[in-house]
C-alpha cells in the first residue's frame, strides 16, 4: 500500500510522535506512522524519549536473566520437578559422564553380553559379573582429572567433597542402572537375573567409594573391580552363583549401607583425598 | 594480621622434593613468586590455595589453619584460584562456566548468583562474549575467563599460577592491568617466569629455586642484587653466568665483571638472572 | 541498564552479531527498538502486564533465533513478525478483556497530517479512513500487521470467517473508491 514516493527525504514531527504515542492519533494515521516507523531507524530513536525509562530498565533486567541464564537441559527440568534445588540440578547435569561417546560404549558391551548369553550359557554368567562393574567404570570416569578439566579449580572451592561425591555417583548411577537392567532383560531365563546383581553393584560401588578415602578414586575402583572380576570369575564359570545368592544379597545391601556409613563418618578426608595428587 | 603465612613448609612427591623448608608471607598487594619451571612455584601456590597439603611445615591464610577441615572451608569462601592448566567443560559457554563454578563457591540463590557472574564478566571485559562458548575463543579471552571465575565472591586472597603464560605481549599487557586492578584492597599471590610481569605488577617479590626460596624482598632491593655485575661487551665474557645478544649486537652479561668492563644499570632480569644462575638456565632473548 | 555511546553498527550488522553471541550488540539493539514495539503493541492490546511480557519473550526469541534472521529487509519488520505473533499466542490463552484497539475521539486531521497520509498512502490513505472501524481493524491486521486471516481473527477476538468476509467488503469497497 505503500506510494513510490522517496520516504527518507521526511520525518515524524516532534508533536506527532508524542501523540502518536499518547493514543491521541486516528487509526489511519497511526498505522502510516507505524509504517514509517519500520524504515527509519531516525524516527525510531527519536520515540525513545517518551518510553518510561524504568519500565524499559525492568524489561530488560527480566530479558539478560533469561538469555544469560544456561538453558536447563531435560534432565535439570525434571530434577528440578522432583524437588531437587537448580544447583544441585546444574551439578549433576555437568557430571562428566554424561557424555554421548562414554554411555555407547558401556551400552555396546552390555549388549554384546546380553546378546552372547542368548547363544552360551557361560556369556549369561559372565553377564552378571560384568554389569556391576558398570557403574564402577563410572565413578572412575566422573573423577578422572583427564575427563573433569575444571577439578582444580573445584578443589579450592568451599563445595563440600562428599556431597559433589554423592552427587556424580547417584548422576552415573541414574545412567547406568537402566541400562545394564535393560541390556539384563535381554538375557535368557528368569527375569529375576536382570536385577540379581543390582546389590552386589550397589555394595561395590559404595566401598569403592569409601576408598577414596584412602586412594585416588581410579585406583579405589580398580582395586574394587579387579578384586570383584578375580574372585567370582572362576566360581561362576564352575555353575557355582553363591556370590548372588539370598543370603549373599543380604550381604551386598550390608556393605553399601556400611561404606555410606563410612563415608559419612571421614568426610573431611574425602575433601582432602581428592587433591592429593600431583 | 598478615593474610598469608608460609613457615618451614616441605613437600615431595615420590623421591622428588619439591619444596625444602620454605618461609613465605604475603599482604595486602601483589606479591610475585619468581623462578624457573619446576622451581616448586605451583606447589606452593597449591597450597595456599587449599588444594594441597604440606609435608612438614605450616601455613596460616586469613588467620585461619587449612590443616583443620573447618577452617579449610571458612578460607575457601573469602578465596579465587586461578591454576596454570585452566580447563574448562565442552560446550559451556562464558556465561555457564562462570556460572557453575559460582555453584560450587556455594552460591545458592539463582538470582544474586546470575548479578554475581554478570558483576565479574563486565569486570574483566566479557560482557560481549558471556554468550559464546569458551572453546571458540582465544587463549587471552581463556584466561580472563580463568580471572572472572577468580573473582567471584570479591575474595580477599587471589592466587593465580603463571596468569600470564602463552599470551602475546598486548594481551599480557591488558592482563597485567587487570591484575593491578584486582590487586586493590585485596592480597594477590601470583607466579610467574616473567620478570618484566613480576616487575610491573609486584610490590613484593619472593625468588624461588629448586624448592628453596633465595630472596624475599621489594624489586628495588632484588635489583640492588645485581649492582655492579652486569657489563656490556662485544662478545660473551667467560667470567659471565649467563650472556645474550642484545637488539644493538653487543652481549649484555651478568655475573663476575672482568676488570676495567662497561658496567650498566641492573634490571630485574638481570638481578634474577644471577640469583639463578646456573649451566642449565634457559637464555630470555 | 547502561546507557551506551553510540554504536556505529546497523542493525543488520548488531543482529549478525547477536547471532554470535555478542550481548553488548543485544543490549544496542535492545534499545533501538524497544520503545516503538512497547508502543506499537501497546496500541493492540490495553493490558501493560501482557505487552511487558510479550516484548520481554519477543527480545528472549531475538536472542535465541539471530541465526535464523535471512538478512533481508527490516530487522524492524522481523523483530514486528516475533513481537505480534507472540502477542496473538499470549491474548489466545488469556480470556478475553476488552482488548480493542484504543479508541480514537475525533482528533481533527491537520494539514500536515494529510501530507503524511498522502506520502504514505496516497489516496488510498484517505479511502482506509472512509471503512468503518471494524473493516478498517481487519484491513490493519492482515495488511499492516502482516498477520495471516486465523492470526488476525485471534488477535481481534472474531471468528476467521468473519475476518474473510470483512476484508472482502473493505476490498469492494476500497475499490469503488479508488475506481
Amino acid at each position: 500500500m505503500t506510494t513510490e514516493v522517496d520516504m527518507s527525504a521526511w520525518h515524524l514531527e516532534p508533536e506527532l510522535i508524542r501523540r502518536y504515542v499518547a493514543g491521541a492519533v486516528g487509526p489511519e494515521l497511526a498505522a502510516s506512522a507505524e509504517a514509517h516507523l519500520m524504515a527509519c531507524a531516525a524516527c525510531r530513536a527519536a520515540l525513545a524519549s517518551h518510553v518510561d525509562s524504568g519500565r524499559a530498565a525492568t524489561i530488560w533486567a527480566d530479558v539478560v536473566d533469561r538469555v544469560d541464564a544456561p538453558r536447563p537441559s531435560l534432565v535439570e527440568r525434571a530434577l528440578v520437578r522432583l524437588g531437587v534445588s537448580e544447583a544441585t540440578a546444574r551439578l549433576v547435569a555437568a557430571t562428566p559422564t554424561l557424555r554421548g561417546p562414554w554411555l555407547a560404549a558401556i551400552t555396546g558391551v552390555l549388549a554384546f553380553a546380553a546378546v552372547a548369553a542368548q547363544s552360551d550359557e557361560r556369556w549369561l554368567r559372565m553377564f552378571l559379573v560384568a554389569a556391576p562393574l558398570a557403574p564402577l567404570a563410572g565413578v572412575a570416569v566422573a573423577f578422572t582429572s583427564g575427563l573433569d578439566p575444571t577439578r582444580e579449580i573445584g578443589l579450592a572451592t568451599p563445595y563440600p567433597g562428599l556431597r559433589l561425591l554423592l552427587i556424580r555417583t547417584t548422576a552415573v548411577l541414574a545412567v547406568t542402572v537402566p541400562v545394564a537392567l535393560a541390556a539384563g532383560l535381554a538375557l535368557p531365563g528368569p527375569a529375576w537375573l536382570a536385577a540379581v546383581w543390582l546389590l552386589p553393584a550397589a555394595g561395590l560401588t559404595s566401598a569403592a567409594l569409601a576408598l577414596t578415602g584412602r586412594l585416588r578414586p581410579v585406583l579405589a575402583v580398580g582395586v574394587i573391580a579387579v578384586g570383584w572380576v578375580a574372585v567370582t570369575t572362576p566360581t561362576i564359570l564352575e555353575g557355582k552363583t553363591g556370590a548372588f545368592g539370598g543370603g549373599a544379597q543380604l550381604g551386598w545391601l550390608g556393605l553399601a549401607v556400611g561404606g555410606v556409613l563410612w563415608l559419612t563418618a571421614g568426610r573431611h578426608t574425602v575433601m582432602m583425598r581428592l587433591g592429593r595428587n600431583s | 594480621m598478615t593474610a598469608v603465612r608460609v613457615v618451614g613448609v616441605t613437600k615431595a612427591f615420590g623421591r622428588t622434593r619439591a619444596l625444602e623448608s620454605v618461609d613465605f608471607e604475603a599482604d595486602r598487594g601483589v606479591t610475585g613468586l619468581l623462578g624457573p619451571n619446576g622451581a616448586g612455584k605451583t606447589t606452593l601456590l597449591r597450597m595456599i590455595a587449599t588444594v594441597l597439603a604440606p609435608d612438614e611445615g605450616r601455613l596460616w591464610l586469613l588467620g585461619h589453619d587449612p590443616a583443620r577441615a573447618r577452617e579449610r572451608t571458612e578460607i575457601r569462601h573469602r578465596l579465587g584460584y586461578l591454576p596454570q592448566e585452566a580447563g574448562f567443560h565442552r560446550g559451556f559457554t562464558v556465561f555457564e562456566f562462570v556460572d557453575y563454578v559460582a555453584i560450587l563457591k556455594s552460591m545458592t540463590d539463582r538470582r544474586s548468583r546470575h548479578d554475581e557472574v554478570r558483576r565479574v564478566l563486565a569486570l574483566t571485559g566479557l560482557k560481549s562474549v558471556s554468550g559464546k562458548r569458551i572453546r571458540a575463543l582465544s587463549g587471552g579471552m581463556r584466561r580472563r575467563v580463568g580471572l572472572a571465575q577468580a573473582l567471584l565472591g570479591d575474595p580477599e586472597l587471589l592466587v593465580l599460577d603463571e596468569p600470564t603464560a602463552g599470551l602475546d605481549p598486548e594481551q599480557r599487557l591488558r592482563f597485567r592491568e587487570m591484575v593491578s586492578q584486582a590487586g586493590e584492597g585485596r592480597t594477590v599471590v601470583l607466579s610467574s617466569h616473567q620478570t618484566e610481569d613480576v616487575a610491573a605488577l609486584c610490590t613484593r617479590i619472593a625468588v624461588i629455586h629448586q624448592g628453596r626460596t633465595r630472596f624475599v624482598g621489594t624489586p628495588a632491593e632484588l635489583i640492588q642484587q645485581a649492582d655492579g655485575r652486569v657489563w656490556t661487551d662485544t662478545l660473551r665474557a667467560a667470567t659471565a653466568l649467563a650472556a645474550w645478544r642484545t637488539g644493538d649486537g653487543t652481549y649484555r652479561n651478568v655475573g663476575q665483571p672482568p676488570d676495567g668492563a662497561e658496567l650498566v644499570t641492573p634490571t630485574l632480569e638481570d638481578a634474577y638472572l644471577l640469583l639463578v644462575g646456573g649451566a642449565e638456565l634457559e637464555v630470555l632473548a | 541498564m547502561t546507557s551506551t555511546p553510540s554504536d556505529p553498527r546497523d542493525d543488520a550488522a548488531l543482529v549478525a552479531a547477536v547471532a554470535d553471541g555478542d550481548r553488548a550488540a543485544f543490549e544496542v539493539l535492545y534499545q533501538r527498538h524497544l520503545p516503538w514495539l512497547l508502543v506499537r503493541l501497546g496500541r493492540r492490546c490495553s493490558l501493560p502486564d501482557l505487552v511487558d511480557e510479550v516484548v520481554q519473550d519477543t527480545f528472549v526469541a531475538v536472542w535465541r533465533s539471530a541465526r535464523r534472521w535471512d538478512g533481508r529487509g527490516e530487522v524492524a519488520a522481523w523483530i514486528w513478525g516475533i513481537g505480534i505473533r507472540r502477542l496473538v499466542d499470549a491474548l489466545r490463552q488469556r480470556p478475553r478483556p476488552t482488548t480493542e484497539l484504543v479508541e480514537f475521539d475525533g482528533h481533527e486531521t491537520s494539514a500536515e497530517d494529510h501530507v503524511l497520509l498522502g506520502v504514505q498512502y496516497g489516496d488510498v490513505g484517505a479511502a482506509l479512513a472512509s471503512l468503518s472501524p471494524e473493516l478498517r481493524a481487519v484491513v490493519q491486521a492482515t495488511v499492516l500487521d502482516g498477520l495471516t486471516t486465523r492470526e488476525a481473527a485471534r488477535l481481534l477476538g472474531i471468528p476467521p470467517g468473519t475476518v474473510k468476509t470483512r476484508m472482502m467488503r473493505a476490498r469492494a469497497q476500497l475499490r469503488e473508491r479508488l475506481a
